[in-house]
């Protein structure tokens, strides 16, 4: 049986929550009708799908982007092979990752469509739902199973 | 936070190979669907990985496939 540490969990703030996303890094991107991130460890991979629009900030400026237009998609890659310092998911559907060079991620939720989902280590999923509610899955902790 | 249900096949990672009924919304009152392959992609009702259009599939959309997805409803994951 797998051990769920407590680094596994959602941990709630006021408006947000923090996501266990601080120290991993961001070792594939993917293009299809969405924009994703792999965060891969030997413990487990992490996957972040942005199907909305979403804003990447960096040195470089800022990139309004879609994944509706996979070409202009150059300016997320920039995310490859950065780690991740701090990543929220607020409870009005917005979701923010920031990386250690100072870059942030960030997607605001979509009236129709989820914005954003994060399925993480040990059974974590947030899903950003039509409107901008979370529906969020914490990993079972291994007292929990006792 | 919500109420839907997922389930997933022994050993699958991330999203893939996962099928997850979420609660209604406003623009789906009945519910949606969202169902994966083995690479994590949402597929639309015909099996086929699609926009988000296609792949959020209404829990009372009527396709091609007698009972799909109307049924999955009933079902306890």
């Amino acid at each position: 049986m797998a051990t769920i540490y407590q680094q596994d969990q959602l941990v709630e703030h006021g408006n947000h929550w923090i996501v266990p996303l601080q120290g991993k890094t961001v070792t594939r991107c993917l293009v299809d009708h969405a924009f994703g991130m792999e965060l891969w460890e030997r413990e487990g991979t992490t996957t972040i799908r942005i199907e909305g629009d979403f804003v990447v900030k960096g040195h470089g400026g800022e990139h309004q982007l879609s994944p509706a237009c996979p070409t202009a998609l150059g300016p997320a890659l920039s995310t490859l092979g950065k780690a991740v310092t701090l990543a929220r998911a607020y409870k009005d559907g917005c979701l923010t990752v920031h990386f250690a060079d100072g870059s942030i991620l960030s997607v605001k939720p979509d009236a129709a469509y989820e914005a954003w989902e994060i399925a993480g280590t040990g059974g974590l999923r947030v899903v950003c739902t039509p409107g901008g509610s979370l529906s969020i899955w914490q990993p079972k902790r291994a007292d929990d199973r006792l | 936070m919500g109420q839907a249900s997922f389930t997933s096949c022994p050993g699958a990672t991330g999203s893939a190979d996962m099928m997850r009924i979420m609660d209604p919304t406003p623009q789906y009152p009945q519910g949606y669907v969202r169902h994966y392959n083995n690479r994590g992609q949402p597929l639309d009702p015909s099996g086929k990985p699609g926009d988000r259009a296609s792949t959020h599939i209404p829990l009372d959309y009527e396709g091609p496939i007698s009972g799909w997805p109307q049924y999955i409803s009933k079902i306890s994951l």
